[in-house]
């Protein structure tokens, strides 16, 4: 795996960089790009093939471990977690959206939008969207 | 595994530090700060703000009205023979030493040092296609500027200090230099400070932050928390007041706007929620720098 | 071209002068009053009011050498090409200068010469004079062709003398309009004297501002290292660089961090630079053995008395080594502040002493290596008094020991950017203090054992109390920081 195409770092976005990378893992397993087993690059190899805080890098990794995507192996690296055998069921692929559908709930609390509206907007943006 | 550094004795701190040119103009005032053990920090300030001097003042090149400076438990302005092993500095203006060549001036250095890595400086030198009997002056800006980092990361120093490193780099060698930035950080858990514009650099690889303003350090915290913490409201000047109370936030600065409103960058307690109906935006680092430098 | 444009390019060198070191302006100023003031007072009429207008001429050709100088500064390449209409701009400044100086001086010198004629030969001289200077801020080897014009004119005198005696009888025969050749000859030159942006005009302009550069630096008492100057005086220089390397090699290879004799040397490479005992004696070295070289030469091919030479020029040849012998230690403390951005970084080094070590060992370096200038310079002068009756150049070395107590015991830490006059400034106090001793012993009959014996006292009280001083002074690097 090379180490400096396994996640992508935005800079100049509000989310701090542990938390990209967090995200980025999360869906490539989701996706079944990541499958159990595989293994990750290491702390050392990934902060310096991004150029990145190794602090950053274990902290992400730490919280991943405790969310139980990724698991510690004693002497080797890090690897997805055994129960990611398959892609995740939707319920669970779900409860992804949950962060960008808060931001929007947010947003339209904040514009005081009436909830059947911003439903029906959301069903319009996936119908355009539809293959 | 510590994931955080370890709180030691500091490495670096600075108290009530107050220091004027001979000019008049106050450029250090009352400034306190520390650097703990294996921190990588960056110094954020607008151009003048002092933060050149800031960094003179902790290596003890300048000499405070006020105020202390230590060095690894030590007086800056007398540091002994084994610390001064332990510190690193790369200074501002990249065109030293324009009559050595390459080669003679890692070898005077050389000579100073008790411990340098020679293997090191050899695979840096190569790698970033430095001339070793070119006269220095003859070198671009952008390979005088390399060979000065290299110059202070030959000796393996503890303490590294840089001002402006990356200012002739292009994207690629600023990129080269993160790399052997952190690799010093994960070999040797070096303390690093340093200045720059580029906030991208910054963003990857320092993990606290520094804001120079008015002559203090007039915030650090961890780069993660602020991104996370500090939201910018806008309302009147009675709700932000009340706002403010009812989260238990931390306001780190006001901008008054027309009309009785004002803009409030403020840090939130870690489990804050917002209400609803609030004007409420996330910040960047771009946004961080205008705002609190 | 109007007024405001010409008025704008030709005051150009005044606005440019140095606002910060207005003295040395002050001081010719009052100077040639004074000499003209005196002039008109103590000489005898017919001479006393010509000197002063002697005075004037050269004034106004040397107000044309600097205006000239910066007409060719201004004629930058980008400026020639993308500035429209500022190339003709120049031209036209300088053919008008050209006017104007060669007129005024014509008429001062017509005034000054006995007789009220012949004023075509003043026009002509005085134009050519004035070409000549300004086609010398462009091509500065046209000094050399001067001072060795005579050599030159009796070389090529077979072809010469019959191209001479054609142009006399041609302006015997038709002076008007030879004159108005000659002045027409002379716009065309003035003109040609600016690039118009190609690219010889861009390397030639360059090259000039390197020795523009080279030039400020040492008006400022820094050195110049030799590639300041171009890349044919590096090529010539390089032997010098050879050997210091070759030294800072030894001195590198020998290196032992516990002994301060060692650190010091090290950090001596550094803090002095150009001016490192090394490349002055190399410098030094170069010059005497040159002088030698065509003392020798001017000895075989005229078979001069030597002992003649050295009788009657025993004055000048004595000053000329004091300036040379003591100059180089007085100019150690400037040098310091020329590599004071590299002594941040030497106080970082490991081995470099600090405090009041650092500050004594600083000033006790300079100290030493002033000395040893002071004893080669004062044998060599012993040497040269032997057969003559000239005593004034010994009182130089005996006026520069109290000079070298007081300017290379400075704080280092409150010393303030170098200006033409500062670095001028103790040599120009040597001479003053050793002329008022020499006027002391000769005019006022003082015994000269006495007048040493004050002088040597006077240093030996002040190095002391100096050095004590400087002890208790913040610490010596980087210099400057508190100044």
């Amino acid at each position: 795996m090379d180490p400096t195409h396994f996640v992508h770092i935005n800079t100049g976005s509000p989310e701090p960089i542990y938390r990209q990378l967090i995200e980025q893992v999360k869906r490539r397993v989701a996706a079944g790009q990541l499958k159990a087993g595989d293994e990750i690059p290491s702390v050392r190899e990934l902060a310096q093939a991004l150029a990145v805080h190794p602090m950053t890098i274990s902290k992400a990794y730490s919280l991943l471990e405790s969310d139980g995507v990724l698991e510690r192996r004693r002497g080797l690296s890090m690897v997805v977690a055994a129960q990611h055998q398959r892609a995740q069921s939707t319920a669970d692929r779900v409860e992804l959206l949950r962060p960008t559908l808060q931001k929007a709930a947010a947003e339209a609390r904040q514009l005081e939008l009436p909830k059947a509206q911003t439903l029906q907007l959301f069903k319009t943006i996936l119908d355009e969207q539809a293959p | 595994m510590t994931h955080f550094p370890h709180t030691d004795k500091p490495t670096a701190e600075l108290n009530g530090i107050s220091l004027s040119y001979p000019k008049g103009a106050a450029v250090l005032n009352g400034l306190d700060w520390q650097l703990l053990p294996g921190q990588v920090v960056g110094l954020l300030g607008r151009n003048g703000a002092g933060k050149t001097t800031l960094l003179e003042t902790l290596l003890g090149l300048r000499e405070p009205q006020a105020g202390t400076v230590t060095l690894f438990g030590q007086d800056a302005l007398t540091l002994d023979d084994a610390t001064r092993a332990r510190v690193g500095y790369v200074p501002q203006q990249n065109d030293l030493f324009e009559a050595f060549t390459p080669a003679q001036l890692l070898a005077y250095f050389r000579s100073f040092y008790p411990r340098w890595n020679e293997a090191k400086v050899d695979g840096l030198l190569s790698r970033w296609d430095i001339a070793r009997d070119k006269p220095i002056r003859k070198l671009s800006g952008g390979q005088k500027q390399r060979l000065s980092i290299i110059r202070a990361l030959a000796h393996e120093p503890d303490l590294l200090v840089l001002d402006e490193p990356v200012a002739s780099l292009d994207p690629a060698g600023r990129r080269d230099f993160l790399r052997e930035l952190v690799g010093e950080v994960l070999d040797r858990g070096a303390t690093v400070v340093f200045s720059t514009h580029i906030l991208s650099d910054l963003e990857r690889v320092a993990f606290n932050l520094a804001f120079l303003s008015g002559g203090r350090v007039a915030l650090q915290a961890p780069l993660d928390e602020l991104l996370e913490q500090v939201r910018a409201f806008t309302g009147t000047v009675t709700e932000m007041a009340t706002l403010m109370t009812r989260l238990g936030a931390q306001p780190l600065k006001r901008t008054a706007l027309e009309a009785g409103r004002e803009r409030v960058l403020a840090r939130l307690p870690a489990q804050a929620t917002v209400p609803a109906g609030v004007a409420v935006d996330r910040v960047n680092l771009d946004d961080l720098f205008a705002e609190l430098t | 071209m109007n007024a405001a444009q010409f008025s704008q390019i030709a005051l150009a060198p005044w606005r440019q002068r140095d606002l910060s070191a207005p003295w040395g302006r002050w001081l010719i100023a009052a100077l040639l009053l004074l000499v003209s003031a005196g002039c008109l007072i103590w000489l005898p009429p017919e001479a006393g009011w010509r000197v002063p207008i002697g005075m004037a001429i050269v004034i106004v050709h040397g107000s044309w050498i600097a205006l000239a100088g910066s007409l060719l500064e201004q004629n930058h390449p980008h400026a020639a090409r993308c500035v429209p209409g500022h190339w003709r701009a120049l031209r036209r400044a300088a053919l008008l200068g050209w006017a104007l100086c060669s007129g005024l001086a014509t008429l001062l010198a017509w005034l000054i010469v006995p007789g009220w004629g012949h004023w075509e030969i003043l026009l002509l001289g005085n134009s050519v004079v004035v070409t000549f200077l300004l086609w010398t801020s462009r091509l500065w080897w046209l000094w050399l062709l001067l001072a060795f014009h005579s050599p030159l004119v009796g070389v090529f005198a077979g072809k010469l003398t019959p191209l001479w005696s054609a142009l006399a009888t041609l302006w015997q025969a038709n002076t008007y309009g030879m004159l108005l050749l000659a002045l027409l000859a002379q716009a065309w030159l003035v003109t040609t004297v600016f690039g118009d942006g190609g690219i010889k005009h861009q390397a030639r302009y360059t090259r000039q501002a390197l020795r523009r550069n080279a030039m400020r630096m040492m008006s400022e008492g820094r050195q110049p290292g030799a590639a300041a100057w171009g890349r044919h005086a590096e090529r010539l220089f390089s032997p010098f660089v050879a050997v210091f390397s070759a030294w800072q090699r030894r001195l590198l290879a020998g290196a032992d961090n516990t002994r301060l004799r060692s650190v010091m040397a090290r950090a001596d490479i550094v803090l002095h630079g150009h001016q490192h005992w090394l490349n002055q004696l190399m410098s030094l070295g170069t010059v005497v053995g040159l002088t030698l070289i065509s003392f020798t030469a001017v000895h075989l091919v005229y078979s001069l008395d030597l002992s003649n030479v050295f009788r009657h020029g025993a004055l000048g040849m004595g000053i000329g080594i004091a300036s040379a012998g003591l100059s180089p230690g007085f100019a150690l403390p400037v040098s310091l502040w020329q590599s004071r951005r590299e002594q941040a970084l030497l106080r970082l080094l490991p081995g470099m002493p600090q405090g009041a070590t650092l500050n004594r060992v600083v000033a006790t370096r300079q100290l030493r290596n002033f000395g040893v200038g002071w004893v080669v310079t004062l044998l060599a002068l012993l040497a040269l008094a032997r057969g003559t009756d000239h005593t004034f150049p010994l009182y130089l070395p005996l006026a520069a020991l109290p000079l070298a107590a007081l300017t290379l015991t400075r704080r280092p830490a409150a010393m303030r950017a170098p200006t033409a006059l500062t670095s001028v400034l103790p040599l120009f106090a040597l001479f003053v203090l050793a002329g008022l001793l020499y006027l002391l012993v000769s005019e006022l009959g003082a015994s000269p054992w006495w007048v040493t014996a004050v002088t040597l006292a006077l240093a030996a009280a002040l190095l002391p109390w100096r050095l004590r001083r400087l002890a208790a002074a913040p610490m010596a690097l980087p210099v400057g920081r508190l100044g």
